[in-house]
């Protein structure tokens, strides 16, 4: 494959974001239409260099032609939209049913939404699949971040008072867990993020309302101490914003451009999330309620930095050229 | 750009109107189109696909990977049912169109 066709076809697959499956078939394709048509000019005398560039210019920009498969592509049915919003309703039914306070009720919603983001991630990833792979990847960050803490602070302890405030065993625990976890969290994120950062963006939208949820419960004695009197209040409120995230969801599945699916995103969860905020903190002003929603957007965008870090995977372009060599094609 | 906004009009019912002939590739209709119209359909190849998948979502079309003889992989589009259904609406109307503008722009001419 000419270096022309490779940097053609890794601009198009860096803008296509529609999965890998979807992609491969694309770019066969694109590349199947160059090869034709650069050989038809070769047989009528062009140089091969020429007859690429010609073929190349004939198909016009990388971009267009992804922004026109992206606005075919993109749009799920209305039923996958509704299979996204899902866990987001259960998570909202959670809250305001109180089930929270339950560990058997909370262990049960959670191996059926694991289940089910699982089931689906094996079975080529559809798009519904990321809110609920989302929520499943929700408890092991928490439990790592809560292990990290725990852990400093043990440490910090042994160190000053000369002792642990836990039994041994917990940090044996913490110390299997936490470097056990990150690689498979992390190897998770990268593969959502490679086929699409605003599919983590989708992923990650309850990790602000879990976590801001999970402080305001620390301080007020831990998800053990929950009692349901106390809490009826913001329950209600952050069943309404995660409402709010279902409604988002389906939306965002059922937009074709992608700038308007990112506008939905960076507009409405920032909204959302600050008035769940206010009624955890009513004292919140409106300084502290643009910075939530600051961090919000930051953290919402964070996968499109990521994206960028990742270094590009060019597998797929060697794959192409032994496919095509093995049909014994020029 | 008259020729232009004329042509996305049609997309649809000349890409249809190829595939109702034979099962086609890309760059098969791409020859096709420009041979039979004698050079006046020239589509930006690359927006060519888009409509080609567009109409492959909408279960108009169905693609499928062949081998050709000469070892080249290609993806042929072969006409649906639905396709071959919707397409005889479009001509219908286009019949419809065609002969009410006729109508006026002969009766324009003539004057």
């Amino acid at each position: 494959m000419s270096s022309e066709v490779r940097v053609y076809l890794k601009n198009l697959k860096k803008s296509l974001h529609l999965g890998p499956r979807k992609e491969t078939e694309i770019l066969r394709e694109i590349r199947s239409h160059v090869e034709e048509r650069a050989l038809e000019l070769q047989e009528q005398g062009m140089s091969e260099d020429a007859s690429m560039e010609e073929a190349l210019r004939g198909l016009g920009s990388p971009n267009a032609i992804a922004e026109g498969m992206y606005n075919t592509h993109s749009r799920t049915s209305l039923g996958d939209a509704a299979l996204a919003s899902v866990p987001h309703i259960l998570t909202a039914l959670y809250f305001s049913l109180h089930l929270w306070s339950n560990l058997v009720w909370i262990a049960l919603g959670y191996a059926a939404i694991l289940a089910i983001a699982v089931g689906a991630w094996r079975s080529g990833r559809p798009v519904w699949v990321y809110p609920w792979v989302g929520y499943s990847m929700a408890a092991p960050v928490a439990i790592w971040f809560f292990a990290f803490i725990t852990l400093v602070t043990g440490v910090w302890s042994l160190l000053t008072e000369g002792s642990l405030p836990l039994h041994p065993l917990a940090y044996v625990g913490i110390l299997i867990y936490i470097p056990l976890a990150l690689p498979v969290l992390s190897a998770v994120l990268v593969r959502v993020v490679r086929t699409d950062w605003i599919f983590a963006s989708l992923m990650g939208l309850p990790f602000p309302f879990i976590a801001t949820w999970l402080v305001f419960l620390q301080g007020r004695g831990g998800i053990l101490a929950y009692q349901t009197e106390q809490f009826q209040l913001t329950d209600g409120y952050t069943s309404m914003g995660l409402l709010a995230l279902a409604i988002t969801t389906a939306i965002f599945c059922r937009i074709r451009q992608r700038l308007y699916k990112l506008s939905l995103l960076l507009i409405a969860i920032p909204v959302v999330f600050a008035l769940v905020y206010l009624s955890y903190r009513s004292e919140a002003g409106p300084l502290g309620l643009i910075l939530m929603s600051a961090i919000c957007v930051a953290f919402l965008l964070s996968p499109y930095l990521l994206e960028s870090r990742i270094a590009s995977d060019d597998e797929w372009l060697d794959s192409m050229d032994v496919e095509r060599s093995s049909t014994g094609a020029g | 750009m008259y020729r232009r906004e004329l042509l996305k009009g049609s997309t649809e019912t000349l890409l249809l109107s190829l595939l109702a002939l034979e099962p086609m590739y890309g760059y098969q209709m791409v020859r096709e189109m420009d041979n039979r119209s004698n050079g006046y359909f020239r589509f930006k190849e690359g927006t060519l696909y888009s409509a080609l998948h567009r109409l492959e979502e909408d279960g108009l079309i169905d693609g499928r990977w062949r081998t050709s003889a000469s070892g080249q992989n290609r993806r042929y589009y072969h006409m649906t049912a639905k396709g071959q259904k919707f397409l005889e609406s479009l001509l219908e109307e286009w019949k419809s169109f065609s002969h009410a503008a006729n109508m006026i722009i002969e009766t324009n001419a003539s004057q």
